[in-house]
């Protein structure tokens, strides 16, 4: 670790986002976007492909102008500003090395734009080479470098110039599973080490929980939730932040009779809810359970007082390495995924009858309908 | 290999013996057989090298001409949509499918002092400008006829620079004219260079121009060449002046192959996912 780098860099600025609009031509990309950064955070954008999370990013950074918004930091606007008074890092997905340039002429561009001397240049450059651990490739062109080594030089040169805030567009979008990994840690590290403020952009939901404070998830260039990991994972508040954030069961409820229980539509059975779950005004409701909060046991094995408990078959049990699925079917139009940790496996089987336990603070009541097919076919 | 043979046999009869026949020729005398004879004659007669000089400057203010004029030109078609893309090359092309005969006579035309362009020069207040049977002219009419030379090898090489890199030099902290200079021009050299080289050595060998356009007072080294072979009837001069021409020729595009490898080789297969 190179503590040189903490001197003179300031931490990070709050970001703030209020009501932002993009609008390309009839097709809104964002759409009243609210959002904020606290100074240091690392918040992460998550959402799929087309969402407007790369539209987002460069409203901040200035390359696309918003139709309509505000974007702060620190409570000083920054609308006006052309990009290159901004001073913001960037990362984009396809690294934009300058290919004509090697790694460390790359990683001094935007020192030689601040006017830096020639030796400041030198040790800076050599530095945050250093801090992603591409000292030795300095002299490299990008050609000349592995995918992770390009995204590392991109990398130095968005935090080169110590920026306040940095953006990072799907950085490891392009490498493999296990560099990925690698350099999600490093990404970590060096968020800890400048703590600076670090706005991510992601599709993928593991790497959005591992890494981030906070995320935010887009849809339809529109914000789902935002929230801590466990929040989000947890507590989804839509349909679409349960769905898009792993694997969740959803059952449509009837009607809702009394506090804290709800009737599964197309079944007539009371599922328990978690104690300060807001019963739903109106109609329409959906139940979310994580499989991994799922316990299937043979069917007519005494289950504890309390519990949520539904009937069905085995179908299918599906081997994934470090845990096994079991998918069981409740009714034609029912069906319920539970994933069991290996060295946790019950002994159930294909074609078992099974009750499906669950605990009712593990239930999660959202005022959608789950999918259409489900309800029309319940009903 | 087999297939190759055909165009073997089409290089070596009207590509190879020529040459040899010209190279043969430049180092033979009318007294003696094998000599420098006619080489001494070319450096010593001071009308040879004023007009091999004034080949190479008129070569070049052609170059420049057309990168000046090429640059912008091939800059537009990679930034316009593709009906004007489309529209530009096309007229980028038009030279290349009309006959040079054509094209020197239409520029005869224009330049007469008669002419619109002359009477507008002349209302405009520019007075007089002589250009028919001058150098200026000769430059004019050949830069046009040249351009397309300089516009493709440029279009190829600006079309595959990616743009984003311009955005990711603001982002750092480059002005835009900045961005352009630092990042956009040093990855557009190697078309610059392709067509700078191309067209200064179809200017430093063209014949048809200088001598429609210009005068024999004004004449260019291939104008010479003519002249030792139809008129002095002097094969031995003339094939010294080519050889001196070719020779100058492959060192130049020697040189620039040498300035433009490290860059295109580290341009050509650069990151652009
Ligand atoms: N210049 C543009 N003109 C028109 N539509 C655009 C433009 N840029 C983006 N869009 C549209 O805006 C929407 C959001 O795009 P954006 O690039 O922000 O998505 P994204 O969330 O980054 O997706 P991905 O994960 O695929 O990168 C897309 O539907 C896209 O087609
Ligand atoms: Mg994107």
């Amino acid at each position: 670790m190179d503590s040189r780098l903490h001197m003179g860099i300031r931490s990070g600025v709050a970001l703030e986002l209020e009501a932002l609009h993009k609008r390309y031509g009839d097709y809104v990309a964002v759409e009243s976007v609210d959002l904020r950064a606290d100074p240091g955070e690392f918040l992460t954008l998550l959402g799929p492909s087309g969402s407007g999370k790369t539209t987002t990013l460069n409203m901040i950074a200035g390359f696309v102008t918003p139709s309509s918004g505000r974007i702060q930091l620190d409570g000083g606007k920054i609308d006006h500003l052309p990009p290159h008074k901004r001073n913001i890092g960037m990362v984009f997905q396809h690294y934009a090395l300058f290919p004509h340039m090697t790694a460390f002429e790359n990683v001094a561009f935007p020192l030689k734009q601040r006017k830096c001397g020639g030796a400041e240049i030198r040790t800076r450059v050599l530095e945050a080479l250093e801090l992603v651990g591409l000292g030795d490739r300095a002299h490299s062109y990008p050609r000349q470098l592995s995918g992770g080594q390009q995204q590392r030089v991109a990398l130095a040169r968005a935090i080169v110039f110590r920026p306040s805030l940095l953006l990072m567009d799907e950085p490891l979008g392009a490498l493999d599973r296990q560099l990925r990994e690698h350099m999600q840690m490093e990404i970590k590290r060096i968020h800890v080490e400048l703590g600076i403020t670090f706005v991510y952009v992601t599709h993928d939901q593991e790497e959005a929980l591992t890494m981030s404070d906070r995320v935010a998830i887009f849809n339809n260039g529109r914000i789902e939730q935002v929230g801590t990991a466990s929040d989000v994972y947890d507590r989804p508040r839509t349909l679409f932040a349960a769905e898009f954030l792993g694997e969740s069961n959803s059952l449509s409820v009837a009607r809702t009779c009394q506090p804290g229980i709800a009737v599964v539509a197309g079944l007539d059975v009371p599922v328990r809810l978690p104690e300060d779950t807001q019963m739903p005004a109106g109609d329409g409701a959906t139940v979310v359970i994580r499989p991994e909060r799922l316990r299937a046991m043979p069917a007519g094995l005494e289950r504890s007082p309390g519990t949520n408990a539904l009937r069905g078959v085995v179908q299918r049990v599906v081997y994934l390495g470090s845990a096994r699925r079991v998918d069981v079917e409740v009714s034609p139009w029912i069906h319920l995924s539970v994933r069991e940790q290996s060295g946790m496996w019950s002994p159930v089987q294909k074609g078992d009858a099974v009750d499906i336990g669950w605990h009712p603070g593990d239930s999660v009541l959202l005022e959608q309908r789950t999918a259409p097919a489900i309800v029309t076919g319940a009903a | 290999m087999a297939l190759l043979a055909p165009v073997g046999l089409f290089l070596l009869a009207f590509f190879a013996y020529p040459m040899a026949k010209i190279l043969a020729l430049s180092f033979s005398s009318e007294a003696s057989g094998l000599s420098l004879e006619n080489y001494v004659w070319f450096f010593e007669t001071s009308v040879n090298i004023k007009v091999l000089l004034r080949t190479f400057t008129t070569a070049m203010i052609v170059t420049l001409v057309c990168v000046l004029v090429g640059y912008p030109y091939a800059y537009l078609m990679t930034v316009v949509g593709t009906r004007w893309r489309a529209l530009l090359l096309i007229l980028a092309l038009i030279p290349f499918w009309t006959s040079l005969m054509t094209r020197n006579l239409a520029w005869l035309a224009l330049l007469q002092p008669s002419s619109t362009i002359a009477t507008i020069t002349r209302k405009l207040g520019f007075g007089e400008l002589q250009l028919l049977g001058t150098v200026a002219g000769v430059v004019v009419a050949m830069s046009q006829i040249l351009l397309p030379f300089m516009v493709l090898p440029m279009y190829a090489t600006l079309r595959n620079i990616d743009r984003r890199l311009l955005a990711a030099a603001e982002g750092l902290g480059a002005r835009p004219s900045v961005a352009f200079v630092r990042v956009y021009l040093p990855l557009s050299a190697p078309g610059v260079v392709a067509g700078s080289l191309l067209v200064f050595v179809l200017s430093l060998g063209f014949y048809l121009t200088p001598a429609i356009i210009g005068s024999p007072q004004n004449s260019l080294l291939s104008q010479l060449i003519v002249t030792q072979v139809s008129r002095v009837l002097n094969w031995g001069h003339a094939g010294a002046m080519a050889m001196v021409l070719l020779l100058v020729t492959v060192v130049l595009i020697w040189l620039a192959s040498l300035a433009t490898r490290r860059n295109a080789a580290l341009t050509s297969s650069g990151e652009r996912s």
